[in-house]
């Protein structure tokens, strides 16, 4: 290896800079991360004591909750469905298979004031429901209620669980299952002894990642009014003015984030293991017929219409209702503001999960990959945590160079770095870079390492090497990786919240304002932005797949 | 009593294409079939319906004398006593080798459930991975563990679909005794799929030659390569070439090689056209003979030679002389026949073949495809 590659490296890139690179990232990282942690261990106000007190138990056990009541949502739900359209055959399962998806494209918080507008006493349900029985006049449930944002909640995050469980039930085949049949096993019995276990991994893995965005989720709880950690440390810092009790709430959610992480991580590695036969995947499927078949497509259709098209419809018909009064130039300028962000953070985010990729690849040591691992970590932090995390050393670093000013100009310095698109865009880099590097580097995977000794052989070296061989070949890795951090930066709502700089408000800012209000109607035309533009990336999944199992 | 397997012209499609087209097998307790075929002959499918994985449109399918299988009739695999090793082994990734081993067993004690998984590890003498995954294994390992699963319940009828496909040659081979020992040591009866004729070799007693859905012929293996009952069975079991001839008398032929003079294989009228298998070992080596043949081709296969040889008439036959014979390219040698049962096809058309030139089509080689030129 080492000596095959020495030439061409040598030429392309003098010296470490690429590792120097990697590890400015990973500082990035390790820094908001470690400021969180270390304020554990920082003398407690009385505030603290106040939260103690008061506060912790409360959230505590509302997150708990609500943790476990979405992965038991998103399980049963995901499985369920993840079974139906991966191992079995019905009248419009390959439909059902990509459409299963969609919700993807909305955010939580999105489909937490839908449905609370929906079952709102002035909503469409309830006078719907007030015009059928006048007389009695039925009143609808509250939904505002724990188990209201566990449904809405469940029904935005399953396709996570779904998309895991049914590529594991596809690449497993039916062999396993006839394996289990020739052995005796009946075929319930082989679901349960067999199918299950072997997806196990799959299933457990999208888990963790339905779990992971429960712990972040700050839209959806704080629009329930549904107090968990991460509405705590915006509660704490925005209304006590306590940066130090949202750091030490963080960095308890930090720990509980950490765990699940490297769960997850851990899972993945099994799963090389435990792939099926998948021998012919498409081939073989358990044909449904007669009831079976219909309760499949009722089934699927019933989950489509209420994690998608009920919300889509609602926000149209809002959107039609309230555009006369919010499209205008108002709205343009968000919108320009939002893409701006997004577009800004997408070339950044881009630029390092690439700098990081040629960093792996060009010095594919044990300290490079330690590297990337920590500065791709960021995607397990909740944005709330990161912004407080951010925020910190900010502030001391804005501290420092104002002292620094004063004692030797003399006169006071405004602040240089606090509330400025630049730490906001730093924020998003360190929550994004994951999503960014995934793409870029399963691209980077496909350039083998004798590519570029081959490439040097026939003349290509160099920048040429750079333009005719590398580029073409990690431009869709690129594209995927702008479009995923383009899309999660506009849907983003703590980091921005709590980082923008006056003024600078985006679609999702201006949702949690008018959702803060009740004012659905005026939320639903930046919803239906998010949406639309959220669409890409599902689109982007479902092709993935389409290649992936030929279906 | 009834054979243990059998099987009565059964058919079996896919939508509106016969997969199978009125197939029937007869299994003895305690014997080892084999089913030899092209890959997408069907042999597959055969094994499927017999294992319930598969339904049948036409026939019967009996074991022990039980009907298992008819039209719109079918037992479920579970209740059939039927194991199966899989092309892929079809190991369960979740379970260690032990837990394979015993995945089948009901109705048992944790000790006896041991002791039956404990028996089988040492019949194949694996008991030192017991407590493996099976990713920790090697493909011989698998194979071996996935038998001993397959064996564990004590299945009626063992079915074997590819066992070896997925091993190196070597492996393949040292196998395929092994398996065909365990077998028979365990007491159980077998059906193995396999397009490869010398494992078939090795393992069966039975075996049949199916192509493009049908069963050409179920016999043994001498009579597979020494009486095959149609020119399809002759190119794919054993090496040959067929040679155009015409019969002169109730045990004289006349071809391209010579005039041959024994036994045939079927009655044919005098003057009829046929095709006469000519085996490599049916030519023998004689410097003297008047008999001329000029090497076009040969392969060394260590303690003999193949040689395809071109005959004054235009013909190619192929000859396996022992390896210290040696002969260039281009060299006239003399060669005699030495055929004592003549093996020999009437033609269905009656044209008259041109002397051919050598062309290696007209060889009949092992990997024949489905529709052989006949």
């Amino acid at each position: 290896m080492k000596v095959s590659g020495a030439i061409s490296r040598r030429k392309m890139l003098k010296g470490r800079g690429l590792q120097v690179g990697a590890g400015v990232a990973a500082a990035l990282v390790a820094v908001p991360v470690l400021v969180i942690l270390s304020s554990l261990f920082k003398p407690t106000q009385d505030i603290w004591g106040h939260l103690l007190e008061n506060v912790l138990p409360r959230i505590f056990v509302n997150t708990v909750s609500l943790v476990i009541g979405v992965s038991f949502g998103t399980l049963i739900l995901g499985v369920a469905l993840g079974w139906l359209t991966g191992a079995c055959d019905f009248r419009g399962r390959r439909i059902f298979s990509w459409a299963l998806l969609l919700p993807l494209a909305i955010p939580t918080y999105v489909m937490a004031f839908v449905y609370l507008g929906l079952f709102d006493f002035a909503g469409p349900l309830q006078s719907a429901l007030g015009d059928m029985f006048p007389r009695s006049n039925p009143r609808l449930p509250n939904i505002q209620s724990a188990t209201g944002v566990i449904i809405v909640m469940t029904l935005a995050l399953y396709p996570y669980v779904y998309l895991l469980a049914r590529s594991a039930f596809m690449t497993q085949g039916l062999t396993s299952i006839e394996a289990a049949r020739s052995l005796g096993a009946s075929p319930v019995g082989a679901f349960f002894r067999v199918v299950l276990p072997m997806a196990r991994p799959w299933i457990v893995g999208g888990l963790m990642l339905v779990v992971m965005e429960t712990l972040a989720d700050f839209g959806a709880v704080s629009i329930f009014n549904f107090d968990t950690f991460t509405t705590a440390i915006y509660k704490s810092w925005f209304g006590f003015f306590s940066l130090t009790a949202a750091a030490q709430l963080s960095s308890i959610l930090v720990f509980m984030v950490l765990i699940v992480a490297l769960l997850e991580q851990r899972l993945r590695r099994q799963q090389r293991y435990t792939g099926g036969g998948g021998s012919t995947p498409s081939m073989a499927r358990i044909q449904l017929s007669g009831v079976k078949a219909w309760a499949a497509v009722v089934f699927c259709l019933l989950v489509l219409l209420t994690a998608f098209a009920v919300p889509c419809l609602q926000l149209i018909v809002w959107s039609a209702d309230s555009f006369g009064m919010e499209f205008g130039t108002r709205y343009l300028g968000l919108v320009g503001r939002t893409l701006f962000l997004a577009l800004a953070a997408a070339l950044i985010t881009c630029s390092t999960a690439l700098l990081l990729a040629y960093a792996r690849r060009y010095h594919p040591e044990p300290f490079t990959f330690g590297l990337t691992r920590v500065a791709t970590i960021g995607y397990a932090l909740p944005g709330t945590v990161l912004a407080v995390g951010i925020f910190i050393p900010v502030v001391f670093t804005d501290n420092f160079i104002s002292q620094i000013v004063r004692s030797v100009f003399g006169y006071d310095l405004k602040p240089l770095l606090q509330g400025t698109v630049f730490i906001m865009l730093i924020a998003y880099l360190v929550r994004f870079t994951a999503a960014g590097f995934n793409s870029v580097d399963s691209a980077m995977q496909r350039i083998a390492p004798g590519i570029d000794d081959a490439s040097t052989l026939l003349g290509a070296k160099g920048l040429a090497l750079l333009r005719r061989v590398h580029l073409p070949i990690l431009k869709s890795g690129i594209l995927t990786g702008l479009t995923l951090v383009f899309v999660d930066v506009m849907k983003e709502m703590p980091i921005t919240l709590m980082t923008r700089p006056f003024g600078w408000d985006t679609l999702a800012v201006k949702i949690f304002e008018f959702t803060s209000e009740g004012e659905w109607e005026r939320a639903a035309l930046p919803a239906v932005a998010i949406i639309l533009t959220g669409l890409f990336p599902v689109i982007l999944l479902t092709r993935h797949n389409e290649k992936q199992f030929a279906t | 009593m009834h054979p243990l397997l059998e099987v009565k012209n059964i058919s079996s499609s896919y939508g509106n294409k016969l997969a199978i087209n009125d197939v029937s097998v007869n299994l003895e307790k305690g014997e080892i079939g084999c089913l030899l075929g092209p890959s997408g002959c069907g042999k597959t499918t055969l094994l499927r319906t017999i294992a319930g994985f598969k339904d049948i449109v036409s026939g019967d399918i009996l074991i022990e004398g039980r009907r298992v299988a008819a039209e719109a009739f079918s037992v479920s695999p579970e209740e059939r006593g039927v194991g199966m090793v899989f092309q892929d082994y079809a190991l369960f990734p979740h379970l260690n080798v032990q837990e394979n081993v015993a995945f089948g067993l009901k109705h048992m004690k944790r000790s006896e459930k041991k002791r039956r998984v404990g028996d089988l590890l040492s019949v194949i003498g694996l008991e030192q991975v017991k407590h493996k995954y099976p990713h920790e294994l090697s493909g011989g390992e698998q194979q071996r563990i996935a038998l001993a699963r397959s064996l564990a319940p004590r299945p009626r009828l063992l079915l074997l679909d590819e066992p070896f496909s997925n091993l190196d040659v070597n492996m393949r081979e040292l196998l395929s005794m092994e398996v065909r020992k365990i077998i028979k040591q365990q007491n159980t009866t077998g059906l193995v799929v396999t397009h490869n004729q010398h494992e078939a070799f090795a393992m069966a007693d039975k075996i049949g030659v199916i192509s493009c859905g049908r069963m050409l012929q179920w016999d043994s293996a001498y009579n597979l390569y020494h009486r095959p009952c149609g020119s399809m069975v002759a190119s794919f079991v054993g090496e040959g070439v067929l040679l155009p001839g015409r019969v002169l008398d109730d045990h004289l032929v006349e071809c391209g090689l010579a005039v041959l003079k024994g036994r045939f294989s079927s009655s044919c009228p005098v003057g009829a056209m046929t095709d006469i298998l000519i085996r490599p070992e049916d030519v023998v080596h004689e410097d003297e003979s008047p008999l001329r043949a000029v090497v076009v081709h040969k392969t060394f296969r260590g303690p003999n030679i193949i040689y395809t040889l071109c005959l004054s008439s235009g013909d190619a036959v192929l000859a396996l002389f022992p390896s210290h014979y040696r002969h260039e390219i281009g060299e006239e040698i003399g060669i005699r026949p030495e055929v004592k049962d003549i093996v020999l096809f009437k033609r269905d058309h009656e044209e008259l073949r041109r002397p051919q030139e050598v062309n290696p089509k007209s060889m009949l080689h092992n990997e024949s495809e489905c529709h052989y030129n006949v």
